[in-house]
């Protein structure tokens, strides 16, 4: 038995590490407050640095890694603090291309020319993956085919060249590729808790091919999801121990009363349960990483206990390392809010920690 | 024991919710619940507060010789009450509520004739200067120095997370004026008009993106004197005075009781992929249950503290626990407040005010395009005005003897 990592886990991290660690708080506000809330070249050197062709197969000039390997990587964009949305407009469209057997939008997207976003979510659909209301329709004279509908939520969408929209088709499920500038998407841009731009799109009559429709089904696009689920768990225990790490030297150097507030017994026990549940949350990310079958409702449902206790438990650790921090601790000033409010998107996409919990109780 | 309210306080809470009724515009109302921030926007309060000093209640908790009502406990609980079922916003708490009680009590007869009439109508807007980089939750060890050179006290230092200090006029400071003696005994509490040369006003933003609070810097900055309250060395005893003021003879309850019941509101119309509405999901409701049995069981900790107050035996360090309790409840109501609103929940616009004709068009509804906000600054509540950590400590102390 060995948890430790392999020696190609540990260039994988080393190459994140140093490609991450170069962004301290002001720079990620400087980076923020450029159009579409993110520099693309950090996107460039992302693709070209190989994060992104790590998770695809070999036969499209990937690495074939491992859901391990991508483990390591966002754990790693986590304990750093990342704004790169490797996990949502890299590792999630790279495993669709992946089972779709994609071959040009893999290109796209592995050679840094094309950034994608997959829009999924639905207002009152909230965290249901079939599409309820983005229906795919024949044109009257049947010479085509025409998208009708909305999504929110659709991440990193001013930056977007290539949108990935589920969709029904006959009552069928149905991921399609739209260009993001095709006519009828009408956009809204607006800013989420992370500080990246999201938009509510809204389809009217867009003209559409079959031909765009990916090759995979809703067995396997849940399974996708489950995947991405994982790399969420990843980047969300990362961003745990770097507000653990960061608390833990604040309160080694912030004097009260004459005394380090990290001698006061309140805040020792409160740091110890925060390091207690930090372990525990790795422990069950590694369960589920090492999990036999990764398809199927049985594994997309550890999967989905796992983000709901590593998910719960990260916000009780956030929620101690703003405390500690006193009045700092509300600032944007430090990386502690950064963290919290990335942590607060990771355990949500896809579904709540309630959510997950549901499902998880039902099937087990 | 009994719950009873007796025909005169009847009659009063008829005429405090008809005079709401009639004077809170739906402006007024819309702008509180689209603010995402600790506290109402000046704009709001000023409206607001203009209206209730024209009817006379603006400083109703005052003595009744410097303009207040001599409303009794039960009354004042009632009128809190009411504005909190009506949500009406609370206008400038700190020249209200900490400044203005300290001047009735400590003020010369000068200094209550020149502040208290302009605190009144709303002309002056005074912000807290306790706070410093290295003095927080032990702010006894404060460092702002100030020298008396003739008639003039000269102010060297710094004080930060001054809420709304970019708004205020004046600033109430802690000074230090005596290094040789015990911390405590060389505190002294000065008023200071904050347009001057030698003060500067930095802004501080906080994760949630609003602007609240700032470090203020003093450079060889000034001030009169006749502008100390107390004597040299008494800052302490009146800030302690303060700070009671601060956690509160309370009524938080109804407050978070109306937010709870907006949150059912909203459950009911916020639908998910079944079309059914989040008030079927029974673990949400659980959720919701246990919130509203805490908010109840506040409001008659709240109503039992103000009974012993108007039975002649003051709260003391009780104030504590029901400022732990209502910051800890608040939290958890923003939580699944934020919750509820899923994706939505997760906007979070980086423009102020939202309750203005240009900002952003929200992502579903515009309670889901505050509440992240809300919910950020929302963790503020468990620091500021004494921190969890400092509040068990007291009740450990003062309360269990430990
Ligand atoms: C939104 C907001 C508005 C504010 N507005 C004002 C204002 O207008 N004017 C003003 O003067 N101040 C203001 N403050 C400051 C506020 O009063 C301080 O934040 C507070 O006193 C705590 O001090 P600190 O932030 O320096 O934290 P610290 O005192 O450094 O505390 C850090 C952590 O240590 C813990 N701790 C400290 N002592 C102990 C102990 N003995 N035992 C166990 N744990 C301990 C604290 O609980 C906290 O978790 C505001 C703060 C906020 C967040």
């Amino acid at each position: 038995m060995d948890f430790d990592l392999s020696e190609t886990q540990r260039l994988f991290q080393a190459t994140t590490e140093r490609f991450a660690s170069t962004v301290d708080v002001a720079t990620r506000l400087s980076i923020r407050s450029l159009d579409g809330s993110y520099d693309k070249s950090r996107w460039q050197e992302l693709t070209e640095l190989g994060l992104l062709s790590i998770g695809a197969s070999t036969e499209f000039d990937g690495l074939d890694g491992s859901l391990t390997d991508l483990s390591v990587i966002a754990e790693t964009l986590g304990l750093n603090n990342a704004l790169d949305p490797w996990l949502e407009n890299g590792a999630f469209p790279v495993r669709l291309g992946n089972i779709a057997t994609d071959d040009a939008l893999l290109k796209a997207i592995l050679d840094g020319s094309q950034l994608v976003s997959v829009a999924f979510a639905e207002q009152n659909n909230r965290y249901e993956l079939f599409p309820g209301n983005t229906i795919i329709t024949t044109r009257d004279d049947g010479s085509g085919y025409y998208l009708n509908g909305e999504k929110h939520f659709v991440l990193t969408a001013a930056l977007a060249d290539i949108l990935l929209v589920t969709a029904q088709f006959n009552g069928e499920f149905g991921i399609y590729s739209v260009a993001a500038n095709s006519d009828g998407v009408d956009t809204h841009y607006y800013r989420l808790a992370d500080g990246s731009q999201a938009a509510a799109l809204t389809f009217k009559q867009v003209e559409l091919s079959l031909d765009t429709r990916l090759s995979i089904d809703f067995e396997q696009f849940q399974d996708v999801i489950a995947e991405i689920n994982v790399l969420c768990c990843s980047e969300i225990l990362g961003l745990s121990q770097l507000l653990l790490n960061e608390t833990i030297s604040y309160v080694k150097e912030r004097e009260q009363f004459g005394t380090t507030i990290g001698s006061f017994q309140s805040i020792q026990h409160g740091l110890v349960d925060c390091y207690s549940a930090l372990e525990q949350m790795r422990s069950l990310l590694f369960r589920t990483l090492l999990l036999e079958d990764k398809s199927g409702e049985k594994w997309r449902a550890n999967v989905m206990g796992a983000k709901a206790f590593i998910g719960e438990n990260a916000h009780l650790i956030a929620h101690k390392a703003v405390q500690y921090h006193g009045a700092m601790g509300i600032t944007d000033e430090v990386s502690i809010g950064h963290a919290m409010k990335r942590i607060m998107l990771l355990s949500r996409l896809f579904g709540d920690v309630a959510n997950n919990l549901k499902h998880y109780a039902r099937s087990t | 024991m009994d719950m009873n309210l007796s025909v005169e306080d009847l009659a009063f809470k008829n005429e405090v919710s008809s005079f709401l009724d009639d004077n809170l515009s739906e402006y007024l109302r819309t702008g509180l619940l689209r603010t995402p921030g600790v506290f109402v926007e000046p704009d709001i309060g000023e409206e607001w507060h203009k209206i209730l000093y024209k009817k006379g209640w603006i400083t109703h908790h005052w003595p009744v010789e410097d303009g207040g009502m001599g409303w009794t406990p039960m009354q004042t609980y009632i009128y809190e009450k009411e504005v909190a079922l009506a949500q009406a916003p609370k206008p400038a708490p700190i020249s209200l509520t900490l400044i203005g009680p300290v001047l009735c009590k400590y003020g010369s007869t000068a200094q209550k004739e020149k502040f208290l009439p302009r605190i009144r109508s709303g002309e002056d807007f005074w912000c807290q200067g306790y706070s410093e980089p290295a003095s927080g939750s032990d702010l006894a060890s404060l460092s702002m120095r100030a020298v008396l050179e003739g008639d003039k006290y000269v102010l060297n230092g710094s004080k930060i997370w001054t809420t709304h200090a970019q708004h205020a006029n004046w600033i109430f400071c802690l000074v230090r004026t005596d290094t040789s003696v015990k911390k405590q005994a060389g505190i002294t509490f000065l008023l200071v008009p904050l347009d001057q040369p030698g003060i500067k006003v930095a802004p501080i933003l906080s994760m949630s993106g609003d602007h609240e609070v700032n470090q203020v810097f003093f450079d060889n900055a000034e001030t009169l004197l006749e502008y100390r309250v107390g004597d040299e060395g008494q800052g302490w005893e009146i800030a302690k005075f303060l700070l009671q003021n601060e956690r509160g003879g309370s009524c938080f309850a109804p407050k978070t009781l109306v937010h709870i019941s907006d949150l059912e509101k909203y459950a009911d119309t916020y639908e998910t992929a079944d079309g059914k509405t989040m008030k079927n999901d029974p673990d949400f409701m659980n959720r919701l249950a246990k919130l509203k049995l805490r908010a109840h069981a506040l409001e008659f900790t709240e109503l039992r503290i103000q009974a012993d107050i108007a039975n002649g035996r003051p709260a003391g360090p009780q104030t504590s626990l029901t400022k732990l309790i209502s910051s800890n409840l608040a939290q958890d109501v923003q939580a699944l407040h934020n919750e509820l609103f899923a994706y939505e929940g997760l906007q979070l616009p980086s423009e102020r005010p939202l309750y203005h004709d240009d900002a952003p068009e929200p992502i579903g509804s515009a309670a889901g395009q505050t509440s992240l906000a809300a919910y950020l600054n929302g963790r503020a509540a468990t620091i500021y005005g004494g921190s969890d950590e400092v509040q068990k400590n007291i009740i450990a102390k003062q309360i269990l003897r430990l």
